[in-house]
């Protein structure tokens, strides 16, 4: 069956739905593609990243429609017409099929691209949608084919057929949605654009009538664009904690960079420098082709900052020199590099202390607990985990380790504290974990371990295990 | 008119030199001392390296053995903590994933009860050598920091002088000191103004409930093998230092305690004892009168009740 027909076939009778036998019969020598909605839908995706460049506002209209939210940015391109025709125009240019309405409702604008006369350059004057839309066949208002024939049936063909039926009875007989749909394409009501990427809280953007591609003018444009957004920024009163910035190529190609802040942001400078930190750290850098013709500056997420305090005292300046560090850091390395120490309430010894990108702020968790006054450290500086086997003499049932080997390297013990018995958290702990018993120990050469047995002798187990689990300054 | 080098204007003339910073600006002159040396706490170290261990330096740290790995990163870790002057100031531990994995990961825990706040700590998880110097130089540049603690893994050959004199340079410029903590190192280049080489020693026996006595606060046997600091005595030395989490300081073994380090002393201690006047008791090169640990009470009259 055919999903699909080209001009030159639609002129020699083939239609979509048709049996493939009947467009072989009556167009010998037919050329064929099997059918791929895959392919067509990555395809779409690609084309709505091209689109991009119009607005950041864009959603799919399945399978084969973008819908673009144009208030505000097409003075950018000289009108709604100007815009048009570019759109359509450039996608014409790269073999595609388009058809394109300008309208003041999403369902009025689809309605009149997909099922409009001319279908190029439909553009509808605010509030002028229900004359625009009423010629068009029912169809246009993305009803069910089940539907949209009965109502031709009836003699319903045109959408103003509908429009001037009395409510009640078509809602009786064809149900609420058709009637919403209705108001929806008529103008009257308006449905929200579900975009296909989440939308930025402000954005800036730069187009160039030369494309740039040197290093400096990226450089000063990102600047420029981050001035922008951060004067957007200052009049809400907020800060960016996430930033995109899209590139977009003048052969269509796009690339987004995402840099993360662990505070809100909006110095201009400070942007730069995450941004230079994260263009020197790809691994594949950014390449200018033939030249970027729009770069965009969106803030993805952001919070409440209030106008920069002046005379900080000494603590919040080095915490705000310490946020820019932990940025610029997270920006090169990945936040997964830049790390800080969170306090957790647990006595499982690797779950006391977690290691959390330092960017998600920290946990309020205290460390008070481990610094006993007068006591030489309880825990050691360094944990190996997972704790390392190590074979052990130890006197039973919960006597210190005498000698141990851990790593090939055999040690007498000299001094040693313990046990400290620590049960598994049974609300978390699997079946059958065992308690341990924790020793403090130092060799003879006056090397510090912790140390630990696995399992309550003669009640938990016959034959305790040995571990190593850290190691003491 | 000529001025003698050894008038007060020269050698003030001098210190307004050094306190300039190789960008040409001043470093903070008044910032209330921070271009000081800090004090480690043990006369006798302070005095040879001229007040202490000075900021807007590049410190190095290096094991005896392999297995002192972790006294090493003791060592570094009390640096830091003296360096951070009440624990206030946030400080940074660029490490190597490598020595994550042969000697442990920082516990927060453990750095709680040396006296470090590991909330003020950021770690740099750095995938290799390369990268360990790039973040470390980033971190010395930031004037926040109380100290930088840089951990690569044994003899990369990114850690060459050059590297070491970048990091030397910048710390210089902002006046944050870098200790590089060379664990799992043989060899390599010597760029820091003092290097110190660090085994373990045995603690102060503690009483303990049990058959064997209980283990006191850290000690390290530590030798100053390189001492280029400016106003410092210029030469080395070998002490055990005992490190109280509580004083957050250094601090010598007590009188008629002291233990002998395990490594020989490399350097006659005992010249700049005797020339620099009366030292504190057990302040000077400790005899190897180690008493091994007999179990019991009578070892020393500190409690232990669990």
């Amino acid at each position: 069956m055919l999903t699909a027909v080209d001009a030159d076939a639609a002129a020699a009778g083939l239609a979509p739905g048709m049996p493939l036998a009947t467009a072989r019969a009556m167009v010998p020598g037919l050329a064929v593609a099997e059918a791929d909605p895959a392919a067509d839908a990555a395809l779409m995706e690609t084309v709505a990243d091209w689109a991009e460049r119009y607005t950041p506002f864009i959603g799919l209209d399945a399978p084969d429609g973008l819908v673009l939210d144009i208030g505000g940015s097409a003075h950018l391109f000289g009108g709604e017409a100007a815009m048009l025709d570019d759109l359509v125009g450039r996608c014409r240019r790269a073999g595609l099929t388009a058809r394109g309405a300008i309208a003041g409702s999403r369902a009025a604008a689809v309605a009149l691209a997909r099922f409009g006369r001319d279908g190029q350059g439909t553009i509808v004057a605010p509030g002028g949608e229900a004359k625009a839309v009423a010629p068009l066949p029912v169809a246009a208002l993305g009803l069910h084919p089940d539907l949209a024939g009965a109502l031709v049936r009836l003699g319903l063909k045109r959408v103003m057929d509908l429009a001037v039926r009395p409510r009640g009875p078509l809602a009786a007989r064809f149900g609420t949605d058709l009637l919403t749909r209705l108001d929806r394409a008529l103008g009257r009501a308006d449905e929200p654009l579900s975009p296909r990427r989440p939308l930025p809280a402000c954005t800036a953007e730069r187009r160039f009538a030369e494309p740039i591609g040197h290093e400096e003018d990226v450089r000063r444009s990102i600047l420029a664009l981050a001035a922008d957004l951060g004067r957007i920024l200052e009049r809400r009163g907020e800060g960016a904690r996430r930033l995109e910035l899209v590139f977009f190529r003048t052969d269509g190609a796009l690339r987004r960079l995402t840099v993360a802040t662990g505070r809100p942001l909006r110095d201009p400078a400070t942007v730069l420098r995450l941004y230079r930190e994260a263009l020197d750290s790809l691994a594949d850098p950014v390449d200018p082709g033939f030249g970027f013709d729009v770069m965009r500056l969106s803030a993805l997420a952001t919070q409440r900052q209030d106008a920069e305090q002046t005379g900080l005292d000494a603590r919040r300046q080095d915490d705000a020199l310490l946020a820019d560090l932990t940025d610029r850091l997270s920006a090169r390395f990945g936040h997964r590099r830049v790390l800080a120490l969170a306090a957790q309430d647990s006595h499982v010894p690797e779950r006391a202390s977690l290691a959390v990108p330092a960017q998600a702020g920290r946990a309020p968790g205290s460390w008070a607990d481990w610094t006993v006054p007068g006591e030489p450290p309880v825990r050691p500086v360094r944990l190996v985990d997972p704790p390392e086997r190590i074979e052990a003499l130890a006197e039973v049932p919960d006597g210190p380790p005498v000698r141990f080997r851990w790593r090939r390297v055999v040690h007498a013990v000299r001094k040693a504290e313990g046990p400290e018995r620590i049960a598994p958290e049974w609300w978390l702990a699997p079946e059958g974990t065992l308690t341990r018993d924790y020793f403090r120990v130092e060799d003879e050469a006056g090397r510090r371990f912790w140390l630990y047995r696995e399992g309550l002798w003669s009640r938990e187990t016959d034959a305790p295990r040995w571990f190593l689990h850290g190691l003491f300054a | 008119m000529t001025v003698s080098a050894s008038t007060p204007l020269y050698a003030s003339l001098r210190e307004r030199i050094a306190a300039i910073g190789s960008d040409g600006r001043m470093r903070a002159l008044e910032s209330g001392g921070d271009d000081k040396a800090v004090a480690l706490g043990h006369a006798l170290a302070d005095r040879i390296l001229g007040g202490g261990l000075k900021r807007g330096a590049l410190h190095e740290m290096r094991h005896a053995e392999p297995g002192d790995a972790p006294a090493a990163t003791g060592f570094a870790l009390a640096c830091v903590a003296r360096f951070g002057s009440g624990g206030v100031r946030p400080w940074m531990w660029v490490r190597q994933d490598l020595a994550g994995r042969e000697t442990g990961e920082a516990y927060g825990p453990g750095l709680a009860a040396l006296g470090l706040d590991p909330s003020r700590l950021v770690i740099l998880a750095a995938a290799d050598a390369r990268d360990v110097l790039r973040a470390a130089e980033e971190g010395v540049r930031c004037a926040a920091l109380a100290a930088v603690l840089v951990e690569p893994w044994g003899d990369p050959r990114a850690l060459d002088l050059t590297a070491l004199r970048r990091l030397a340079l910048a710390a210089e410029e902002s006046g944050v000191p870098v200790l590089l903590l060379r664990n799992g190192a043989h060899g390599g280049p010597a760029g820091a103004v003092t290097r110190w080489r660090i085994a373990a020693a045995p603690s102060l026996p503690l009483a303990s409930l049990g058959r064997l006595p209980g283990l006191g606060h850290p000690a390290f046997a530590a030798t100053l093998e390189r001492n280029r600091q400016q106003g410092g005595l210029g030469e080395g030395g070998s002490w055990i230092m005992e490190w109280s989490p509580d004083e957050r300081a250094f601090a010598p073994p007590r009188p008629g305690t002291e233990q002998a380090p395990r490594h020989e002393q490399t350097h006659g201690a005992a010249d700049p004892a005797a020339g620099a006047g009366p030292a504190a008791p057990g302040d000077g090169p400790v005899a190897p009168a180690f008493r091994p640990a007999a179990g019991g009470g009578d070892t020393a009259p500190l409690r232990r009740t669990a």
